[in-house]
Protein backbone atom coordinates (compact mmCIF):
# COMPACT_ATOMS: atom_id res chain seq x y z
CA UNK A 1 0.00 0.00 0.00
CA UNK A 2 1.11 3.43 -1.20
CA UNK A 3 1.42 6.52 1.46
CA UNK A 4 -1.91 6.99 0.78
CA UNK A 5 -3.47 4.13 1.64
CA UNK A 6 -1.23 3.40 4.34
CA UNK A 7 -2.58 6.82 5.82
CA UNK A 8 -6.39 6.05 5.14
CA UNK A 9 -5.81 2.84 7.06
CA UNK A 10 -5.06 4.23 9.80
CA UNK A 11 -7.43 6.78 9.73
CA UNK A 12 -10.09 3.88 9.29
CA UNK A 13 -8.79 2.44 12.15
CA UNK A 14 -8.70 5.33 14.45
CA UNK A 15 -12.40 5.84 13.44
CA UNK A 16 -13.71 2.50 14.26
CA UNK A 17 -11.41 2.05 17.34
CA UNK A 18 -13.42 5.53 18.49
CA UNK A 19 -16.58 4.92 17.30
CA UNK A 20 -16.44 1.90 19.83
CA UNK A 21 -14.54 3.24 23.04
CA UNK A 22 -15.97 6.99 22.30
CA UNK A 23 -13.34 8.22 24.79
CA UNK A 24 -12.18 11.06 23.05
CA UNK A 25 -15.39 12.21 21.63
CA UNK A 26 -17.60 11.99 24.64
CA UNK A 27 -14.86 14.21 26.81
CA UNK A 28 -14.87 16.85 23.99
CA UNK A 29 -18.32 16.92 23.53
CA UNK A 30 -19.67 16.59 27.39
CA UNK A 31 -16.70 19.57 27.78
CA UNK A 32 -18.19 21.68 25.30
CA UNK A 33 -21.38 21.77 26.70
CA UNK A 34 -20.20 22.56 30.52
CA UNK A 35 -17.81 25.19 29.25
CA UNK A 36 -20.95 27.05 27.41
CA UNK A 37 -23.04 26.64 30.73
CA UNK A 38 -19.76 27.68 32.84
CA UNK A 39 -19.52 30.93 30.58
CA UNK A 40 -23.20 31.77 31.15
CA UNK A 41 -22.91 31.71 34.46
CA UNK A 42 -19.78 34.01 34.57
CA UNK A 43 -20.37 35.89 31.33
CA UNK A 44 -24.09 36.67 31.55
CA UNK A 45 -25.36 36.41 28.14
CA UNK A 46 -28.08 38.08 26.78
CA UNK A 47 -29.85 39.00 23.88
CA UNK A 48 -27.72 41.95 23.90
CA UNK A 49 -24.29 40.99 23.83
CA UNK A 50 -24.51 37.33 22.79
CA UNK A 51 -23.07 38.53 19.03
CA UNK A 52 -20.11 40.09 20.29
CA UNK A 53 -19.36 37.41 22.80
CA UNK A 54 -20.02 34.28 20.36
CA UNK A 55 -17.00 34.15 18.62
CA UNK A 56 -14.41 34.17 21.70
CA UNK A 57 -16.71 31.75 23.58
CA UNK A 58 -16.98 29.10 20.56
CA UNK A 59 -13.23 29.32 19.84
CA UNK A 60 -11.81 29.37 23.61
CA UNK A 61 -14.31 26.07 23.94
CA UNK A 62 -12.85 24.64 20.66
CA UNK A 63 -9.55 24.94 21.74
CA UNK A 64 -9.87 23.46 25.46
CA UNK A 65 -12.21 21.05 24.33
CA UNK A 66 -9.72 19.82 21.41
CA UNK A 67 -6.77 19.79 23.12
CA UNK A 68 -8.15 17.61 26.01
CA UNK A 69 -9.64 15.50 23.56
CA UNK A 70 -6.82 15.40 21.32
CA UNK A 71 -4.42 14.52 24.43
CA UNK A 72 -6.52 11.25 24.83
CA UNK A 73 -6.27 9.63 21.09
CA UNK A 74 -2.18 9.56 21.68
CA UNK A 75 -2.65 7.96 24.73
CA UNK A 76 -4.46 4.63 23.49
CA UNK A 77 -1.13 4.19 21.06
CA UNK A 78 0.84 4.51 24.13
CA UNK A 79 -1.11 2.01 26.16
CA UNK A 80 0.78 -1.34 25.22
CA UNK A 81 3.36 0.65 22.71
CA UNK A 82 0.66 -0.20 20.33
CA UNK A 83 2.58 2.67 17.99
CA UNK A 84 5.97 0.47 17.97
CA UNK A 85 4.46 -1.49 16.00
CA UNK A 86 3.62 0.72 13.21
CA UNK A 87 7.27 1.58 13.62
CA UNK A 88 8.20 -1.82 12.77
CA UNK A 89 5.87 -2.37 9.84
CA UNK A 90 5.73 -0.56 6.37
CA UNK A 91 4.00 2.35 7.41
CA UNK A 92 5.99 5.30 7.28
CA UNK A 93 5.75 7.90 10.47
CA UNK A 94 4.62 10.53 8.04
CA UNK A 95 1.56 8.36 7.49
CA UNK A 96 0.88 7.60 10.67
CA UNK A 97 1.08 10.92 11.99
CA UNK A 98 -0.95 12.70 9.22
CA UNK A 99 -3.68 9.88 9.90
CA UNK A 100 -3.74 10.88 13.21
CA UNK A 101 -4.20 14.58 12.41
CA UNK A 102 -6.99 13.78 9.99
CA UNK A 103 -8.63 11.57 12.40
CA UNK A 104 -8.26 14.31 15.29
CA UNK A 105 -9.75 16.80 12.71
CA UNK A 106 -12.64 15.07 12.56
CA UNK A 107 -13.09 14.22 15.84
CA UNK A 108 -13.11 18.21 16.46
CA UNK A 109 -14.65 19.18 13.67
CA UNK A 110 -18.07 16.98 15.44
CA UNK A 111 -17.26 18.54 18.56
CA UNK A 112 -17.88 22.01 16.75
CA UNK A 113 -20.82 21.10 14.95
CA UNK A 114 -22.21 19.86 18.35
CA UNK A 115 -21.04 23.25 20.04
CA UNK A 116 -22.94 25.04 17.24
CA UNK A 117 -25.94 23.90 17.66
CA UNK A 118 -25.65 23.48 21.52
CA UNK A 119 -24.53 27.52 21.53
CA UNK A 120 -27.89 28.17 19.17
CA UNK A 121 -30.08 26.20 21.48
CA UNK A 122 -28.94 27.54 24.55
CA UNK A 123 -28.14 30.88 23.60
CA UNK A 124 -31.02 31.85 21.61
CA UNK A 125 -28.66 32.84 18.68
CA UNK A 126 -30.55 31.38 15.24
CA UNK A 127 -28.18 33.70 13.39
CA UNK A 128 -24.78 31.36 14.10
CA UNK A 129 -26.83 28.50 12.07
CA UNK A 130 -27.74 30.51 8.90
CA UNK A 131 -23.95 31.13 9.11
CA UNK A 132 -22.87 27.58 9.43
CA UNK A 133 -22.21 27.67 5.48
CA UNK A 134 -20.08 30.82 5.38
CA UNK A 135 -17.92 29.61 8.59
CA UNK A 136 -17.11 26.23 7.10
CA UNK A 137 -14.01 27.09 5.80
CA UNK A 138 -12.77 28.84 9.08
CA UNK A 139 -13.81 25.88 11.05
CA UNK A 140 -12.08 23.67 8.75
CA UNK A 141 -8.69 25.53 8.46
CA UNK A 142 -8.66 26.41 12.48
CA UNK A 143 -9.34 23.00 13.61
CA UNK A 144 -6.59 21.81 10.34
CA UNK A 145 -4.21 23.66 12.89
CA UNK A 146 -5.47 22.70 16.10
CA UNK A 147 -4.96 19.39 15.08
CA UNK A 148 -1.41 19.56 13.26
CA UNK A 149 -0.42 21.08 17.06
CA UNK A 150 -2.55 19.05 19.07
CA UNK A 151 -1.49 15.89 17.32
CA UNK A 152 2.37 16.30 17.71
CA UNK A 153 1.87 18.04 21.55
CA UNK A 154 0.28 14.97 23.04
CA UNK A 155 2.79 13.04 21.68
CA UNK A 156 4.85 14.27 23.49
CA UNK A 157 3.50 15.66 26.23
CA UNK A 158 2.27 11.61 26.98
CA UNK A 159 5.63 10.63 26.94
CA UNK A 160 6.60 12.98 29.72
CA UNK A 161 6.40 12.21 33.78
CA UNK A 162 3.34 15.07 33.89
CA UNK A 163 1.39 13.54 31.59
CA UNK A 164 -1.61 15.14 29.78
CA UNK A 165 -1.59 17.72 32.06
CA UNK A 166 1.14 19.96 30.53
CA UNK A 167 -0.58 19.52 27.31
CA UNK A 168 -2.56 22.69 27.20
CA UNK A 169 0.38 25.10 28.64
CA UNK A 170 2.37 23.59 25.46
CA UNK A 171 -0.88 23.81 23.00
CA UNK A 172 -2.21 27.25 23.78
CA UNK A 173 0.57 29.95 23.32
CA UNK A 174 1.60 27.87 20.18
CA UNK A 175 -2.06 27.95 18.87
CA UNK A 176 -2.86 32.04 19.67
CA UNK A 177 -2.42 32.88 15.51
CA UNK A 178 -5.74 30.43 15.22
CA UNK A 179 -7.09 31.54 17.87
CA UNK A 180 -7.23 35.35 16.62
CA UNK A 181 -8.25 34.35 12.78
CA UNK A 182 -10.98 32.27 13.75
CA UNK A 183 -12.74 34.08 16.11
CA UNK A 184 -11.99 37.35 13.74
CA UNK A 185 -13.86 35.33 10.76
CA UNK A 186 -16.20 34.38 12.69
CA UNK A 187 -16.95 38.19 13.77
CA UNK A 188 -16.53 38.87 10.52
CA UNK A 189 -18.95 36.59 9.08
CA UNK A 190 -21.88 37.33 12.08
CA UNK A 191 -21.03 40.62 12.83
CA UNK A 192 -20.15 41.99 9.38
CA UNK A 193 -17.17 44.94 9.81
CA UNK A 194 -16.04 47.97 8.25
CA UNK A 195 -13.42 47.47 5.71
CA UNK A 196 -12.24 43.79 7.29
CA UNK A 197 -12.83 40.52 5.52
CA UNK A 198 -12.64 36.99 6.49
CA UNK A 199 -10.03 36.38 3.79
CA UNK A 200 -7.22 37.86 5.31
CA UNK A 201 -7.32 35.66 8.43
CA UNK A 202 -8.62 32.68 6.83
CA UNK A 203 -4.67 33.31 5.06
CA UNK A 204 -3.53 33.49 8.45
CA UNK A 205 -4.74 30.20 9.17
CA UNK A 206 -3.43 28.74 5.71
CA UNK A 207 -0.22 30.26 6.37
CA UNK A 208 0.10 28.49 9.94
CA UNK A 209 -1.65 25.21 8.90
CA UNK A 210 0.99 24.86 5.45
CA UNK A 211 3.91 25.86 7.54
CA UNK A 212 3.12 23.52 11.23
CA UNK A 213 1.70 20.83 8.71
CA UNK A 214 5.58 20.58 7.08
CA UNK A 215 7.35 21.13 10.01
CA UNK A 216 5.57 18.61 11.70
CA UNK A 217 5.71 16.04 9.35
CA UNK A 218 9.97 16.03 9.69
CA UNK A 219 9.85 16.62 13.64
CA UNK A 220 7.42 13.53 14.29
CA UNK A 221 9.88 11.10 13.44
CA UNK A 222 11.85 12.11 16.67
CA UNK A 223 9.41 11.86 18.75
CA UNK A 224 8.82 7.80 17.99
CA UNK A 225 12.30 7.37 17.51
CA UNK A 226 13.99 5.62 20.52
CA UNK B 1 9.24 63.10 40.66
CA UNK B 2 7.37 59.92 40.26
CA UNK B 3 8.27 58.86 37.12
CA UNK B 4 11.94 58.92 38.00
CA UNK B 5 11.14 56.16 40.65
CA UNK B 6 10.02 54.11 37.22
CA UNK B 7 13.67 54.80 35.31
CA UNK B 8 15.69 54.04 38.20
CA UNK B 9 13.40 51.55 39.32
CA UNK B 10 13.45 49.84 35.80
CA UNK B 11 17.03 49.76 35.54
CA UNK B 12 17.90 48.30 38.99
CA UNK B 13 15.60 45.58 38.53
CA UNK B 14 17.09 44.67 35.04
CA UNK B 15 20.88 44.61 36.46
CA UNK B 16 19.93 43.34 39.97
CA UNK B 17 18.08 40.39 38.27
CA UNK B 18 21.20 39.93 35.85
CA UNK B 19 23.67 40.45 38.35
CA UNK B 20 21.71 37.79 40.81
CA UNK B 21 21.57 35.45 37.72
CA UNK B 22 25.01 35.95 37.09
CA UNK B 23 26.55 35.38 41.22
CA UNK B 24 24.26 32.06 41.40
CA UNK B 25 25.81 30.72 38.21
CA UNK B 26 29.36 31.52 38.94
CA UNK B 27 28.39 29.56 43.09
CA UNK B 28 27.27 26.56 40.66
CA UNK B 29 30.39 27.13 38.64
CA UNK B 30 32.61 26.71 41.60
CA UNK B 31 30.61 24.61 43.33
CA UNK B 32 30.63 21.46 40.34
CA UNK B 33 34.44 22.10 39.66
CA UNK B 34 35.37 21.42 43.15
CA UNK B 35 33.44 18.87 42.92
CA UNK B 36 34.84 17.30 39.78
CA UNK B 37 38.31 17.75 40.99
CA UNK B 38 37.76 16.31 44.44
CA UNK B 39 36.38 13.39 42.54
CA UNK B 40 39.38 12.92 40.29
CA UNK B 41 41.76 13.28 43.08
CA UNK B 42 39.83 10.22 44.97
CA UNK B 43 40.08 8.10 41.94
CA UNK B 44 43.97 9.11 41.07
CA UNK B 45 44.40 7.80 44.70
CA UNK B 46 42.54 4.60 43.83
CA UNK B 47 45.04 3.99 41.15
CA UNK C 1 42.90 27.44 22.26
CA UNK C 2 40.63 30.08 20.09
CA UNK C 3 37.46 29.83 21.76
CA UNK C 4 39.40 31.06 25.28
CA UNK C 5 40.31 34.07 23.54
CA UNK C 6 37.41 35.00 21.87
CA UNK C 7 35.62 34.43 24.94
CA UNK C 8 38.17 37.20 26.99
CA UNK C 9 37.97 39.49 24.27
CA UNK C 10 34.40 39.76 24.17
CA UNK C 11 34.28 39.81 28.16
CA UNK C 12 36.89 43.16 27.69
CA UNK C 13 34.54 44.63 25.04
CA UNK C 14 31.55 44.32 27.14
CA UNK C 15 32.94 45.44 30.27
CA UNK C 16 34.29 49.29 28.61
CA UNK C 17 31.03 49.03 26.15
CA UNK C 18 28.56 48.61 29.78
CA UNK C 19 29.70 51.87 31.49
CA UNK C 20 29.85 53.57 28.76
CA UNK C 21 26.83 52.50 27.49
CA UNK C 22 25.44 54.42 31.00
CA UNK C 23 26.66 57.20 30.60
CA UNK C 24 25.49 57.79 26.79
CA UNK C 25 21.68 56.64 28.25
CA UNK C 26 21.79 58.83 31.02
CA UNK C 27 24.25 62.02 30.23
CA UNK C 28 24.26 62.06 26.61
CA UNK C 29 21.24 60.82 25.00
CA UNK C 30 18.73 64.04 24.84
CA UNK C 31 15.24 63.95 26.92
CA UNK C 32 12.29 63.12 24.97
CA UNK C 33 10.12 66.30 24.85
CA UNK C 34 6.68 64.59 25.64
CA UNK C 35 7.78 61.59 28.15
CA UNK C 36 10.30 63.12 29.65
CA UNK C 37 13.30 61.29 31.15
CA UNK C 38 10.94 58.10 31.36
CA UNK C 39 11.75 57.37 27.80
CA UNK C 40 15.25 56.57 28.85
CA UNK C 41 13.61 53.15 29.72
CA UNK C 42 13.53 52.27 26.32
CA UNK C 43 17.38 51.94 25.52
CA UNK C 44 17.17 49.34 28.48
CA UNK C 45 13.54 47.64 27.14
CA UNK C 46 14.24 47.18 23.42
CA UNK C 47 17.79 46.10 23.84
CA UNK C 48 16.72 43.59 26.49
CA UNK C 49 14.17 42.54 23.90
CA UNK C 50 17.17 41.89 21.25
CA UNK C 51 18.64 39.60 23.93
CA UNK C 52 15.85 37.69 24.43
CA UNK C 53 15.51 36.93 20.40
CA UNK C 54 18.88 35.95 20.47
CA UNK C 55 18.96 33.36 23.15
CA UNK C 56 15.97 32.27 21.27
CA UNK C 57 17.40 32.13 17.99
CA UNK C 58 20.28 29.72 20.01
CA UNK C 59 18.28 27.58 21.30
CA UNK C 60 16.55 26.97 17.86
CA UNK C 61 19.40 26.79 16.05
CA UNK C 62 21.02 24.53 18.50
CA UNK C 63 17.73 22.24 18.85
CA UNK C 64 18.01 21.65 15.02
CA UNK C 65 21.65 20.32 14.84
CA UNK C 66 20.95 18.77 18.08
CA UNK C 67 18.02 16.57 16.66
CA UNK C 68 20.36 16.07 13.57
CA UNK C 69 23.76 15.42 15.06
CA UNK C 70 22.30 13.67 18.51
CA UNK C 71 25.42 15.44 20.75
CA UNK C 72 24.22 16.21 23.88
CA UNK C 73 27.14 19.46 22.91
CA UNK C 74 24.26 21.39 21.39
CA UNK C 75 21.61 20.34 23.47
CA UNK C 76 23.48 21.89 26.30
CA UNK C 77 23.94 24.83 23.92
CA UNK C 78 20.29 25.09 23.63
CA UNK C 79 18.79 25.01 27.09
CA UNK C 80 21.63 27.58 28.19
CA UNK C 81 20.85 30.22 26.01
CA UNK C 82 16.73 28.96 26.37
CA UNK C 83 17.43 30.23 29.85
CA UNK C 84 19.10 32.71 29.22
CA UNK C 85 16.49 34.08 26.73
CA UNK C 86 13.82 33.59 29.36
CA UNK C 87 15.58 35.46 31.84
CA UNK C 88 15.76 38.52 29.21
CA UNK C 89 11.82 38.51 28.02
CA UNK C 90 10.97 38.64 31.60
CA UNK C 91 12.71 41.54 32.24
CA UNK C 92 11.50 42.85 29.03
CA UNK C 93 8.23 42.54 30.33
CA UNK C 94 9.03 44.08 33.43
CA UNK C 95 10.94 47.17 32.34
CA UNK C 96 7.75 47.72 29.56
CA UNK C 97 5.73 47.51 32.77
CA UNK C 98 7.96 49.88 34.28
CA UNK C 99 7.56 52.53 30.91
CA UNK C 100 3.65 52.02 30.58
CA UNK C 101 2.76 53.05 33.80
CA UNK C 102 4.03 56.93 34.08
CA UNK C 103 3.69 56.82 30.33
CA UNK C 104 0.20 55.29 29.61
CA UNK C 105 -1.05 55.32 33.02
CA UNK C 106 -1.47 51.79 32.57
CA UNK C 107 0.81 48.08 33.54
CA UNK C 108 0.00 46.52 30.41
CA UNK C 109 -0.61 47.24 26.97
CA UNK C 110 -2.01 44.90 24.56
CA UNK C 111 0.45 46.11 22.00
CA UNK C 112 1.27 43.56 19.19
CA UNK C 113 5.47 43.72 20.22
CA UNK C 114 4.25 43.08 23.97
CA UNK C 115 1.65 40.09 23.21
CA UNK C 116 4.49 38.15 21.25
CA UNK C 117 6.85 38.60 23.81
CA UNK C 118 4.41 37.52 26.48
CA UNK C 119 2.88 34.42 24.01
CA UNK C 120 6.52 33.74 23.39
CA UNK C 121 7.73 33.72 27.36
CA UNK C 122 4.98 30.86 27.83
CA UNK C 123 6.44 28.68 25.14
CA UNK C 124 9.84 28.50 26.45
CA UNK C 125 7.93 28.26 30.07
CA UNK C 126 6.56 25.32 28.36
CA UNK C 127 10.13 24.17 27.36
CA UNK C 128 11.25 23.88 30.64
CA UNK C 129 7.92 22.33 31.96
CA UNK C 130 8.68 19.85 29.27
CA UNK C 131 12.18 19.57 30.58
CA UNK C 132 11.64 18.98 34.23
CA UNK C 133 8.76 16.51 33.33
CA UNK C 134 11.02 14.21 31.36
CA UNK C 135 14.14 12.30 33.55
CA UNK C 136 15.77 10.04 30.58
CA UNK C 137 18.36 12.57 29.36
CA UNK C 138 18.30 12.15 25.61
CA UNK C 139 14.69 12.10 25.44
CA UNK C 140 14.65 15.13 27.40
CA UNK C 141 16.87 16.67 24.76
CA UNK C 142 14.86 15.22 21.74
CA UNK C 143 11.42 16.47 22.97
CA UNK C 144 12.72 19.67 24.24
CA UNK C 145 14.08 20.33 20.82
CA UNK C 146 10.90 19.84 19.19
CA UNK C 147 9.13 22.57 21.36
CA UNK C 148 12.19 24.81 20.74
CA UNK C 149 11.87 24.22 16.46
CA UNK C 150 8.15 24.83 16.93
CA UNK C 151 7.88 27.81 19.45
CA UNK C 152 10.62 30.31 17.93
CA UNK C 153 9.12 29.25 14.01
CA UNK C 154 5.77 30.50 15.59
CA UNK C 155 6.84 33.91 16.69
CA UNK C 156 6.24 35.75 13.13
CA UNK C 157 3.27 34.35 12.94
CA UNK C 158 1.86 35.53 16.05
CA UNK C 159 3.80 38.34 15.70
CA UNK C 160 1.49 39.06 12.19
CA UNK C 161 -1.48 37.79 13.80
CA UNK C 162 -1.62 40.01 16.99
CA UNK C 163 -0.50 43.12 14.83
CA UNK C 164 -3.90 42.76 12.30
CA UNK C 165 -5.58 41.96 15.42
CA UNK C 166 -4.67 45.14 17.08
CA UNK C 167 -5.80 47.49 13.59
CA UNK C 168 -9.46 46.43 13.94
CA UNK C 169 -8.99 47.14 17.98
CA UNK C 170 -6.96 50.45 18.03
CA UNK C 171 -5.68 51.69 21.10
CA UNK C 172 -3.06 53.34 22.57
CA UNK C 173 0.46 51.69 20.95
CA UNK C 174 3.86 52.67 22.49
CA UNK C 175 6.38 54.84 20.28
CA UNK C 176 9.21 53.40 18.84
CA UNK C 177 12.54 54.70 19.79
CA UNK C 178 12.41 58.62 19.47
CA UNK C 179 13.45 60.02 15.91
CA UNK C 180 15.84 62.50 17.56
CA UNK C 181 19.11 61.45 15.43
CA UNK C 182 21.36 61.43 18.46
CA UNK C 183 18.67 58.64 20.45
CA UNK C 184 19.31 56.55 17.55
CA UNK C 185 22.93 56.45 17.90
CA UNK C 186 22.43 55.84 21.38
CA UNK C 187 19.86 53.06 21.00
CA UNK C 188 22.41 51.10 18.52
CA UNK C 189 24.97 51.60 20.83
CA UNK C 190 22.86 50.15 23.59
CA UNK C 191 22.00 47.06 20.73
CA UNK C 192 25.33 46.49 20.09
CA UNK C 193 26.15 46.63 23.23
CA UNK C 194 23.67 43.65 24.81
CA UNK C 195 24.24 41.57 21.46
CA UNK C 196 27.93 41.20 23.08
CA UNK C 197 26.49 41.27 26.82
CA UNK C 198 24.22 38.67 25.42
CA UNK C 199 26.68 36.09 23.85
CA UNK C 200 29.09 36.50 27.12
CA UNK C 201 26.28 35.50 29.39
CA UNK C 202 25.39 32.57 27.46
CA UNK C 203 28.70 31.44 26.84
CA UNK C 204 29.15 31.65 30.90
CA UNK C 205 25.25 29.46 31.23
CA UNK C 206 26.75 26.44 28.87
CA UNK C 207 30.01 26.71 30.68
CA UNK C 208 28.36 25.98 34.25
CA UNK C 209 25.84 23.35 32.44
CA UNK C 210 28.77 21.35 30.79
CA UNK C 211 30.44 20.86 33.60
CA UNK C 212 27.40 19.63 35.33
CA UNK C 213 27.00 17.12 32.49
CA UNK C 214 30.50 16.28 32.92
CA UNK C 215 29.66 16.03 36.50
CA UNK C 216 26.88 13.55 36.25
CA UNK C 217 28.40 11.67 33.26
CA UNK C 218 31.37 10.99 36.01
CA UNK C 219 29.15 10.16 38.44
CA UNK C 220 26.90 7.77 36.39
CA UNK C 221 30.03 5.71 35.50
CA UNK C 222 31.02 5.34 38.84
CA UNK C 223 27.88 3.81 40.00
CA UNK C 224 27.89 1.74 37.06
CA UNK C 225 32.02 0.74 38.35
CA UNK C 226 30.16 0.06 42.07
CA UNK C 227 27.73 -2.45 40.30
Amino acid sequence: MGFVGNTLAIVKKDLLLELRAKEAISIMVFLSLLLLVVFNLSVEIDTENVSRLAPGILWVVFAFSGILGMGRTSLSERDDEAYLNIYFSSVTMESFYLAKVISNLLFLLLMEVFTIISFVVLFDYERLILALPALTLPLVLGSFGFSVVGTLFSFLSTGSRFGEIILPFLFLPVVVPILLGGVSSTDIILNGSTGDTPAKWLKILLVFDLLYLCISLILFRYIIEE
Amino acid sequence: MNSMFFLFGAYSVAWLVVAGYLLFNLKKLKNVETRIEDIEELLRRKQ
Amino acid sequence: MKKERITKILLALVLVMLPVNFYLIFQVAPTERIMGDVQRIFYLHVSLAVSAYIGFGVLFVSSIIFLIKKNLYWDTIAFSAGEVGLMFSTLVLITGSFWARPVWNVWWTWDPRLVTMLILWFIYIGYFMLRKSIPERMKKARYSAIIGILGFLDVPVVRLATKWWRSIHPRLSKEGGGLDPLMIKVMLFSLFTFVVFTIIVILFRFRVAWAEERLYSILNEMEEYHE
